[in-house]
């Protein structure tokens, strides 16, 4: 029993890294990476940016960077085929337990992906669906699922 | 004075230290569009929403972290900085977005129970998120 508290503890205070595609209209995504600070400083643990959107984190290692946001998104960029981003812009948030015993740091990152030729949701439907069905169902399919958020933790 | 006392005056100390505030610049390639994503941001401490008391330093060459008496939470500084930024590496400012905080019901962090006087001790914080091409 105390090893399954400690272990939800433990679940409960690592960071978290998400990456949310949301294809309704333009493709935007969101990325966000948290983590845990002892006394301000000292990163205890923190989402990992290598595996978003995974029950991963890194332990003693400062994550929750701007760099390491844009790498995600560079990442997202690449799996969506997106040519650049527009409106990207980010920010953080900082929450205290006990004055500065323990620290949550967070950093958001959103934009929106722009694609080159065709229109942004054209295009990701076309490509996300469209190899697996029929090119006349994947239009189907991609309107019905295009309110979805995808990867989200 | 007692040792038990000395390390409660250090804790004290670290804990005003760490919260008085902090100016910081971060930035990131974007190596697709050969951008640059740069966030600033600076927070502080004010009496009665006006009188400054702690803040980060703004200025590029800080002697200390912080600002003492000196109002450094302003759109004006934080934006000098960004756009100092962005003349020094020859780049041009896009997509240029504001976030803004105020704290008016003083709460000691991690504490969640405010001062009932709205107004005694505010906390203010401004950030700047911008892209440089």
């Amino acid at each position: 029993m105390r090893a399954l508290a400690a272990i939800l503890l433990a679940a409960a205070l690592s960071g978290c890294a998400t990456a949310t595609i949301c294809r309704e209209g333009p493709v935007m995504v969101e990325i966000e990476n948290s983590g845990w600070y002892l006394l301000n400083f000292i990163p205890l643990a923190s989402g990992n940016p290598a595996k978003p959107n995974a029950c991963s984190c890194r332990l003693f290692s400062k994550t929750v960077t701007l760099e390491n946001n844009v790498k995600m998104l560079e990442r997202v960029m690449r799996e969506e085929k997106a040519s650049g981003v527009i409106d990207l812009n980010s920010f953080t948030t900082d929450e205290h337990v006990f004055i500065i015993l323990l620290k949550r740091h967070a950093y958001h990152t959103s934009a929106q992906l722009a694609f080159e030729g065709a229109k942004g949701e054209e295009a990701a439907q076309g490509e996300g669906e469209g190899a697996a069905q029929g090119e006349g169902a994947a239009q189907d399919e991609g309107a019905a699922q295009g309110g979805e958020a995808e990867g989200t933790k | 004075m007692s040792g038990m006392k000395l390390v409660s005056l250090g804790l004290l100390l670290c804990a005003t230290a760490c919260l008085a505030g902090c100016f910081t610049l971060d930035s990131a390639d974007v190596h697709q569009t050969n951008e640059e994503h740069v966030c600033v941001r600076n927070y502080g401490w004010y009496l009665f929403s006006l009188v400054p008391l702690a803040c980060g330093n703004a200025s590029e060459d800080p002697f200390l972290p912080w600002a003492i008496f000196r109002n450094d939470v302003t759109k004006e500084k934080i934006q000098k900085r960004f756009m100092d930024y962005a003349r020094f590496y020859g780049k041009t400012p896009t997509d240029m977005t504001y976030y803004s905080q105020e704290s008016v019901l003083f709460e000691i962090p991690g504490a969640d129970f405010p001062i009932p006087l709205p107004y005694i001790l505010t906390y203010k914080e401004v950030q700047l998120s911008g892209v440089l091409k």
